[in-house]
C-alpha cells in the first residue's frame, strides 16, 4: 500500500490532466490489482474523468458551472468571498473524489478518459491531491 | 476479482445495473468490503438513485434542463455529445458501494444507475471487488 501526496501549482479556473502522476504513484507502489483512491485535499479544487483529449469540453464544463452557480453576494455563508463560495458549490456539484480500479498496474480508464483537477478557486494556489494505492 | 459487464443503451435512457452488480458480488464471493464500478465513457454516468416510479425521467429532466443540448458549446460534435460531456463530468463517472454480509448496502429504496447521455449505444462497466482486512 501507498499513501502520496502530489502538489500542482493551479490558476483559477484552469484544468490539468493529472492522469500520468497518479499513474506514476500507482507504478511506485508496486500494486498489480487493487483500487487506487484520488481526493483532492481542498474544498475548492474539483476531480473528474472527462475525456482528456477535449479541451473544449473543460471550458464548457465551466461555463456551464459559472451559469448554474453564479458569483453572487447573498449566499448563506458570508465569512468568506462570493468567489469562494461559489468556488465550493462549484467543487461540491462536480465532486473532489474518485476511486478509480487499478489492474495489472495501471490505472483502468476509458480509451479517451482522464482523470482532471479542476481549479474553482483562487490563483497560484498549492493544491494538494492525496492519493492511496492499494 | 475483476468483471466487464456489457449492455445497450437507448437515446438519453437509464439502465438499472443493481441486479447484475448484485449477482457479480456473489460471483466474486466477496463478504465484507466494497465494490468499485467504473463507468469508461466520456457521455455517460453512474449513481445511486431512487427506486421510486417516475425518479429516473425526473433526474434526466432536470439534468436536460441544466444542461440543454445546444449549439453554444465549445465542443462541437453534436449538441447531445457535447452537453453529454458536461453532464458526466458533474454527475461522475464511478461509484464505490460498500458490501456488507454478501450484500449490496445501498437500502431497500435505491438501485444503481447508469445514465446514457447520448445514446443509443453499446456501453460497459468495469466492477472490481475489494475485500476488507479483519
Amino acid at each position: 500500500m501507498l499513501i502520496d501526496t502530489l502538489t500542482f501549482k493551479t490558476e483559477y479556473e484552469r484544468c490539468y490532466d493529472i492522469t500520468a502522476d497518479v499513474q506514476a504513484l500507482v507504478e511506485k507502489s508496486g500494486v498489480k490489482d487493487g483500487v487506487c483512491v484520488v481526493t483532492a485535499r481542498d474544498y475548492c479544487v474539483g476531480l473528474g474523468l472527462p475525456s482528456k483529449y477535449d479541451k473544449k469540453g473543460w471550458l464548457d464544463t465551466a461555463d456551464d458551472m459559472h451559469r448554474l452557480i453564479a458569483d453572487r453576494v447573498d449566499f448563506k455563508n458570508q465569512s468568506c468571498s462570493p468567489y469562494e463560495e461559489a468556488a465550493k458549490l462549484r467543487t461540491a456539484f462536480m465532486g473532489n473524489h474518485s476511486d478509480i480500479i487499478v489492474r495489472d498496474g495501471v490505472l483502468v480508464l476509458g480509451n479517451s478518459q482522464g482523470l482532471l483537477l479542476h481549479e474553482f478557486g483562487k490563483d497560484g494556489a498549492d493544491r494538494l491531491i492525496d492519493v492511496c494505492v492499494m | 476479482m475483476y468483471k466487464t459487464i456489457k449492455f445497450n443503451t437507448e437515446f438519453n435512457g437509464v439502465v438499472d445495473l443493481t441486479e447484475q452488480i448484485r449477482s457479480y458480488v456473489k460471483e466474486s464471493g466477496l463478504e465484507n468490503g466494497f465494490v468499485i464500478i467504473h463507468d469508461p465513457h466520456t457521455t455517460a454516468s453512474i449513481g445511486l438513485g431512487s427506486k421510486q416510479e417516475g425518479f429516473t425521467e425526473d433526474f434526466m429532466l432536470e439534468l436536460d434542463k441544466m444542461f440543454p443540448a445546444t449549439n453554444f458549446y465549445r465542443h462541437v460534435e453534436t449538441p447531445f455529445d457535447a452537453a453529454g460531456h458536461v453532464k458526466t463530468a458533474i454527475v461522475g463517472a464511478n461509484l464505490s458501494v460498500i458490501v456488507k454480509d454478501g450484500d449490496l448496502l445501498i437500502g431497500d429504496d435505491k438501485a444503481i444507475y447508469f445514465y446514457e447521455w447520448d445514446g443509443p449505444r453499446m456501453r460497459k462497466v468495469y466492477v472490481k471487488a475489494v475485500k476488507g482486512v479483519k
